[in-house]
């Protein structure tokens, strides 16, 4: 039996052997800080006595939560930010419009095979996506290591999460997640690493894997990797097993990503929509901007709905520009914004009044996020266009 | 030390103890005033100086915020008690020196308005009100000097002095 992956990067990192629930004290390869948590990771590290960098190489900077600044103190922050990396060395300084941090840190090779890899941000997990063990940490914690280089942690269980079969017309990575979260739940993978395996699983791309990476954030899970190696025999905490040839379109229904419910009964319920968002680090890829083009199909956006779409980095626009998708978007009525994390947490634009209703591709639908009183429905990027083409939750198949 | 205790429910997320909108502010004291704003408004207007929060499973589950236990110390919360923890919360809790107790039993147990006390170094919580007392798991060592120095900042500068 061998180990499971994260325990093997972290065995690895160590020169020795460890298990799982041995805490072990570990140098990181890099650190990522964006602009929401940024002032707070400055202010740490400022009252750290004769604190600097450790190794200004290996930290990224990213300015994509408010970007460009949405405020007099978002600037304010985002001025810390840029001080603080002229101050200390730190040349990887991703400015407004570069996008989203968890894509742009892919995108640049700056989260490989075996790297660990910390952020002050909890879907730190999508950078596994290219089997680096990326966990986030919160601002104080972020202080210390970029003085240190350093972070603790207890050696995680994994569970083992096999996607076999083969994806049905309409069903994409996002509704697999939906229905991996339904079963799992918000914390069944609390402190646990998770695996990804089988045969639907090693033919998704890369942006898939990133979808599935960001979005075990919200079963509670510590890190997630897919599996480069062939199937192997490993000591998993536990197994659970899916077969994507069964799995419909989804929605999670609002206040937690785990809320799974099938489209075609939530259809029935025939809920209207005000805004339809395309964007995030799990929702504003090239596939889900390419999918939301499929399906609008030249058609307008139903009157009374905001149809905004966020390209998640500065590459996926440039491509989209390419491709035309971004024309014909704007042709159905979509409003276009620059790569960034924008509305998904209600931070940039696209915030909702009480009582509107939202349906996004973006991770989270907590009471609130994306403005007092509003309700986030979760779904694909297929689901939400077709929505934006109804006025209602409403699935590809309907248009 | 006595305490006066709220009741919060399971899953429980820091997007909505201290909701995103309000992630500009640093400061404590004026992050505490909006916490669990979206979920129980007004809240942070009823809680006094020592209070508890007892909450169900996974506490603070969602976002890495760490304004979110940043705000429930600043408004005067002294201690979190939960079912159970979700990884990021929990750690950034015992980073700015509040501790976060895994006690399901006094998570089960403790009604809201309960006063009660709590023992840290022996793993005690003695529900004044009600008359029951509960165990938990005290820290590890290295987690209580983080705790009893206040923060992971303050135990470096003493580890490094």
């Amino acid at each position: 039996m061998c180990p499971a992956k994260a325990v093997n990067i972290l065995s690895s990192k160590l020169g020795k052997s460890h298990v799982p629930g041995d805490i072990v004290d570990l140098p990181i390869d890099r650190a990522m800080v964006h602009d929401n948590n940024a002032a707070l990771v400055i202010e740490n590290f400022g009252k750290i006595k004769g604190a600097s960098v450790w190794a200004p190489d290996k930290v990224a900077f990213f300015i994509d939560h408010h970007s460009p600044s949405t405020s007099a103190k978002a600037a304010k922050h985002q001025k810390l930010m840029r001080d603080f990396a002229a101050d200390n060395g730190i040349k990887r300084f991703f400015d407004c419009g570069n996008g989203v941090s968890h894509v742009v840190m892919l995108e640049e090779g700056l989260a490989a095979d075996g790297e660990i890899v910390v952020g002050t941000d909890s879907h730190m997990t999508g950078e596994g996506a290219l089997g680096a063990f990326a966990t986030g940490i919160g601002a104080t914690e972020m202080a210390a290591a970029l003085a240190t280089g350093r972070v603790w942690l207890k050696i995680p269980e994994t569970i083992k999460i096999t996607l076999s079969g083969e994806l049905p017309p309409g069903v994409y990575a996002r509704d697999v997640m939906t229905t991996v979260l339904g079963r799992v739940g918000p914390d069944g993978a609390n402190y646990r690493s998770v695996e990804f395996h089988g045969r639907a699983a090693g033919s998704m791309s890369l942006e898939d894997r990133l979808v599935c990476c960001v979005m075990s954030m919200e079963m509670g899970a510590k890190n997630a990797v897919f599996e480069q190696l062939p199937d192997k025999d490993a000591n998993y905490e536990r197994e659970e097993d899916f077969n994507v040839s069964e799995m419909t379109p989804m929605v999670a229904m609002p206040g937690l990503p785990t809320n799974a419910a099938p489209l075609a009964e939530a259809e029935g319920d025939r809920i209207r929509i005000d805004q339809a968002f395309i964007g995030s680090c799990a929702g504003g890829l090239l596939a889900d901007i390419k999918a939301a083009a499929r399906v609008l199909g030249g058609r307008q956006v139903a009157k009374g709905v905001r149809l905004l779409v966020i390209p998640a980095s500065r590459r996926i626009y440039g491509e989209a520009l390419e491709l035309g998708y971004i024309k014909a978007l704007q042709e159905s009525g979509a409003i276009i914004g620059s790569p960034a994390c924008g509305g998904c947490g209600g931070h940039d634009a696209g915030v909702l009044a009480p009582g509107e209703v939202c349906v996004a591709n973006s991770p989270r639908n907590m009471e609130g996020r994306m403005g007092a009183g509003g309700s986030v429905y979760l779904a694909s990027a297929a689901t939400v266009a077709a929505s934006a083409l109804c006025g209602r939750l409403a699935g590809e198949a309907r248009v | 030390m006595a305490s006066r205790c709220w009741k919060l429910g399971d899953n429980v997320s820091a997007d909505e103890i201290l909701p995103s909108r309000y992630m500009l502010l640093t400061d404590p004291s004026e992050l505490g005033r909006h916490i669990l704003g979206d979920i129980k408004p007004g809240f942070a207007g009823q809680l006094s100086k020592d209070d508890v929060l007892i909450a169900g499973v996974n506490f603070g589950c969602g976002s890495s915020r760490e304004h979110a236990p940043l705000a429930l110390k600043g408004v005067g919360i002294v201690a979190v008690v939960a079912s159970s923890f979700a990884r990021i919360f929990f750690r950034n809790c015992i980073n700015i020196g509040l501790p976060a107790i895994s006690c399901p039993e006094a998570s089960r147990d403790v009604k809201e308005g309960d006063v009660i006390e709590i023992e840290l170094p022996t793993g005690k919580i003695r529900n004044i009100t009600g008359g029951s007392q509960y165990t938990f798991t005290p820290f590890p060592p290295f987690v209580m000097d983080i705790i009893n120095n206040s923060g992971l900042i303050n135990t470096l500068n003493k580890r490094n002095a």
